[in-house]
C-alpha cells in the first residue's frame, strides 16, 4: 500500500467518522437521558435529506437547504418527543419495550410517507457548482464535496461538543444522561431537557443526511446502513455517552476504511469483530458507565 | 368446452368448420396470469414490464381470433416464497392457462418447479438466472431478456479489443455479481486480457471511497463493474468524485446505468460503457414506433417495457396462429419457438435448445445533453453456450 493511498484512505474514514459522529450522538443522548433506542433516527436522517431536496429545488439552492433542513427535523423531532414519546412514557414509566415500539412505528411511518410523497425512485441532491471537482492536498488530491462533508460535519461536531462540555445546559445534559432521576432531584427540569436533547438529535441526524444525501443517493430507506454503524459506533464507545459517541464514531470510520484495504474478504466481519473484543474487554464499552440502570 | 367445441364443428361442418373454427364463439376466456414484484424495492421494474405487456395486449387487442381473454395480476414482492404461494393460487385456484413473470432471479428459481410441474406455459420478461437456461431450464419457459452470462460474457472479448489488456472487477457481493464477475472475467481471460484486481463490496453498500485506492494502485486500463439501484448510483458519483472516471473507463452491464439510475448518477454517469438488449435511442422503425407507442401511455421506454412488451407479441402472435386455442400447449410451443418476433430491440428468436433469447446485444456508451445512451456497437444474435440443457 502506497503513502498516498494510506493518507487517502485516512481522509475517507475521517470523512465518514464525522458524520457518523453526527448520526451518533442523537442516538446515544436520547438512550442516555430516557433509555430508549430512537429507531425513528433513521427515518429523520431521511426526512432531513428530503426537506433539503424539496428546499433546493423549489426556494433555491443546496445551501439554502442545508441551512432549513436541520432545524424543520428539529422541530419535528421535538413534537415527537413532547406530544408522543412523553405521554407514553407518563403513562407508562416502567415500560422499556413501549416507547421501542413507538419510535419503530414511527420510522415505518416516516418512510411510508415519504414513499406516497415522493416515490420510491431514486433522486439526486444536487451539490453546489463551488464544490466540484478535487483539490490538491500535498501529495494527494482529495474531491472537493469531501472535504467540505468533513469539515461541515467536523464544525458541527465541535459545536456540539463546546455546548455539552462547556455551558451549563450540557452540564445539565451530561448529569441527566449519568442519573436522570438525581438530576431532577437537584432541580433540572429533565421533561424540557428531553425535548432540547431529541430535538438536538435529530437535528444533527438531519444534517447528516444531507451532507451524505448528496454523495449518494435519496430513497425511502437510505438511513438504514448508517444508523446501523451509528448504532455500533454508540455500543463500542459505550451507550449513553457522548465521548463515547464521538470515539466510537472516528474508529468505526477508520476500521471500515482500512479494513477495505488491507482485509478485504474480510472488511464486513471485521466491524463486528472488533466491537466484540471492546464488549469483551469493557462489557459497558469504552466509555460508558457500568451498569447504570 | 369439450362438448361445445363437438358441436361446434360437427353443426358447422366442412367448409363452415374451416371459417368459423370453435374457439370464435364463446368458449372460456382465455386467463392469463401475471407475477411480478408491485410493491417494494422492484415495484418500478414490475410496473414497468406490466406496462410494457399492457402495450402489447392493447395492440392485440380485446379478443384474439373472437376469443377474449383475462389478466389476472398478482405481486410477488420479489420475494420467493411469496412467489411461490402467489404463483400456486394462479395455478391452483385460478386456473390460468398462461404464467408471464418474473424479474428477481431468486423468485424465477421458487417459481420454476410449481409452474414446469402444472404444465404451464411460461414467459418470463426479465430474470435473469442463468439456471433457467441450463440444468434448470425447460420446455414450458421462455425468456424475453438477457441471462446473466449474455449480459456479461459478451463485453469480455469486446472490451479487450476496445479498451485494454489490463481490467480490475468490482461487483456487489451476491449471486448476480458473482456470477457476472466470473462471466467476464472467464470470456476476458480467454480473449487475452488480465484480471489484476477484484474486489467485492457488499449488496446495499453507501460507501466505495476505500475501494478506490487499490483500484489506482493496480493500474487498470478500465474497471468491470456491476451493481444497481442506490449501489450503482453512489458507485458512479464517488468512482467520478475521486477522478478515477478519467484515466480508467467503467463498462457494465446494462443495470449499472440503466434509465431508472441515471438521472440520479447525472454527469458523473457520462462516457461509462454498457449493453443491453435495448437502447430507447436505437434508430429502426420498430423502436421508433414503440417509443412513440410509451410515450402517448406516459411511459418512459426501457428495456423493461420492451420485454414485457415482447412477451405479449409472443403469446397474442402464438394465440393468433391457434385461432385462440390455448389448451394445445404443445402447439404453442413449437408456434413459439419458431417465431420471429419484430422487437422494438431489433429481430428477436428463441433458441431451440434452451429457449434463450437470441437478439443483438447493444454496446453503449453515455452522453451528456440530454443524458442518454448511445450505441457504438451491435453483436450480432448473441446465443446462450450449451450448458446441460435438456428440454
Amino acid at each position: 500500500m502506497s503513502l498516498d493511498a494510506i493518507l487517502t484512505q485516512l481522509l475517507m474514514g475521517l470523512t465518514v467518522g464525522v458524520n457518523l459522529v453526527l448520526v451518533a450522538t442523537g442516538l446515544t443522548l436520547v438512550f442516555g437521558m430516557m433509555g430508549v433506542i430512537n429507531f425513528a433516527h433513521s427515518a429523520l436522517f431521511m426526512l432531513g435529506a428530503y426537506a433539503a431536496l424539496m428546499v433546493s429545488r423549489h426556494l433555491g439552492g443546496f445551501w439554502l437547504g442545508l441551512a432549513v433542513a436541520p432545524p424543520v427535523i428539529a422541530l419535528l423531532g421535538a413534537a415527537v418527543e413532547r406530544w408522543l414519546l412523553r405521554p407514553l412514557r407518563e403513562r407508562y414509566p416502567l415500560s422499556h419495550l413501549l416507547p421501542l415500539l413507538l419510535t419503530f412505528g414511527l420510522s415505518l411511518f416516516f418512510e411510508g410517507s415519504a414513499k406516497v410523497l415522493w416515490g420510491a425512485d431514486i433522486v439526486s441532491l444536487d451539490r453546489p457548482a463551488r464544490l466540484a471537482g478535487a483539490v490538491a492536498l500535498g501529495r494527494i488530491t482529495f474531491p472537493t464535496y469531501w472535504l467540505f462533508a468533513l469539515a461541515a460535519a467536523a464544525v458541527l461536531a465541535a459545536g456540539v461538543w463546546l455546548v455539552v462540555e462547556r455551558t451549563s445546559l450540557g452540564l445539565s445534559i451530561r448529569a441527566a444522561t449519568q442519573d436522570p432521576v438525581m438530576a431532577a432531584v437537584l432541580g433540572v427540569d429533565t421533561q424540557r431537557l428531553n425535548t432540547v436533547v431529541f430535538a438536538l438529535g435529530s437535528g444533527l441526524a438531519a444534517a447528516a443526511g444531507v451532507i451524505l444525501g448528496a454523495m449518494t443517493s435519496l430513497s425511502p430507506q437510505m438511513g438504514a446502513g448508517i444508523v446501523l454503524d451509528a448504532f455500533i459506533a454508540i455500543v463500542i464507545g459505550g451507550l449513553g455517552s457522548f465521548t463515547g459517541a464521538i470515539v466510537g464514531s472516528l474508529l468505526l470510520g477508520q476500521v471500515q476504511s482500512f479494513g477495505v484495504a488491507l482485509l478485504p474478504a474480510f472488511h464486513t466481519p471485521l466491524v463486528f469483530l472488533v466491537m466484540a473484543v471492546v464488549l469483551v474487554l469493557r462489557p459497558s464499552g469504552l466509555f460508558g458507565a457500568a451498569e447504570r440502570r | 368446452m369439450n362438448r361445445r367445441r363437438f358441436i361446434t364443428t360437427t353443426t358447422a361442418a366442412g367448409l363452415g368448420a374451416a371459417l368459423f373454427p370453435r374457439a370464435a364463439r364463446g368458449a372460456d376466456p382465455i386467463k392469463i396470469g401475471v407475477l411480478l414484484p408491485f410493491s417494494k424495492a422492484f415495484a418500478v421494474l414490475g410496473e414497468n414490464t406490466f406496462a410494457g405487456f399492457m402495450l402489447g395486449a392493447k395492440e392485440a387487442g380485446p379478443t384474439i381470433a373472437g376469443r377474449s381473454y383475462t389478466i389476472i395480476k398478482e405481486d410477488d414482492t420479489a420475494d420467493p416464497s411469496v412467489g411461490v404461494s402467489k404463483v400456486r393460487k394462479l395455478i391452483d385456484r385460478d386456473e390460468v392457462d398462461v404464467i408471464v413473470g418474473t424479474i428477481h432471479s431468486g423468485v424465477a428459481a421458487a417459481i420454476r418447479n410449481p409452474i414446469v410441474d402444472a404444465k404451464k406455459l411460461w414467459l418470463n420478461p426479465i430474470a435473469t438466472n442463468d439456471l433457467l437456461a441450463e440444468q434448470g431450464c425447460s420446455r414450458y419457459h421462455f425468456r424475453f431478456s438477457n441471462s446473466a452470462w449474455q449480459s456479461a460474457a459478451p463485453l469480455g472479448p469486446w472490451a479487450k479489443a476496445k479498451l485494454g489488456d489490463r481490467a480490475y472487477i468490482c461487483v456487489f457481493n451476491f449471486a448476480f455479481g458473482q456470477q457476472s464477475a466470473a462471466h467476464f472475467k472467464r470470456a476476458f481471460t480467454e480473449a487475452g486480457g488480465t484480471v489484476v484486481g477484484e474486489s467485492f463490496p457488499p449488496f446495499n453498500n453507501t460507501n466505495y471511497a476505500p475501494y478506490f485506492p487499490a483500484i489506482k494502485d493496480a493500474k487498470p486500463q478500465f474497471v468491470f463493474a456491476n451493481f444497481a439501484g442506490s449501489d450503482a448510483v453512489a458507485f458512479i458519483k464517488q468512482y467520478a468524485d475521486f477522478g478515477l472516471k478519467g484515466p480508467i473507463k467503467v463498462i457494465g452491464p446494462s443495470n449499472l446505468v440503466s434509465e431508472d439510475v441515471l438521472s440520479a448518477q447525472g454527469d458523473a454517469a457520462i462516457g461509462v460503457y454498457s449493453n443491453s438488449y435495448y437502447t430507447p435511442s436505437y434508430d429502426i422503425p420498430k423502436n421508433r414506433a414503440f417509443v412513440k407507442l410509451c410515450k402517448d401511455a406516459g411511459k418512459e421506454p426501457d428495456h423493461f417495457l420492451c420485454a414485457g412488451y415482447d412477451a405479449a407479441q409472443a403469446l397474442f402472435g402464438a394465440l393468433r396462429e391457434t385461432k385462440g386455442d390455448v389448451e394445445n400447449k404443445e402447439r404453442l410451443i413449437q408456434i413459439i419457438t419458431d417465431m420471429r418476433i419484430d422487437s422494438p430491440r431489433g429481430a428477436l428468436r428463441f433458441d431451440p435448445k434452451n429457449h434463450n433469447p437470441i437478439s443483438d446485444i447493444h454496446l453503449r456508451t453515455v452522453q451528456a445533453g440530454p443524458l442518454r445512451h448511445v450505441v457504438i456497437d451491435v453483436l450480432k444474435d448473441v446465443r446462450h453456450p450449451d450448458m446441460g440443457c435438456v428440454l
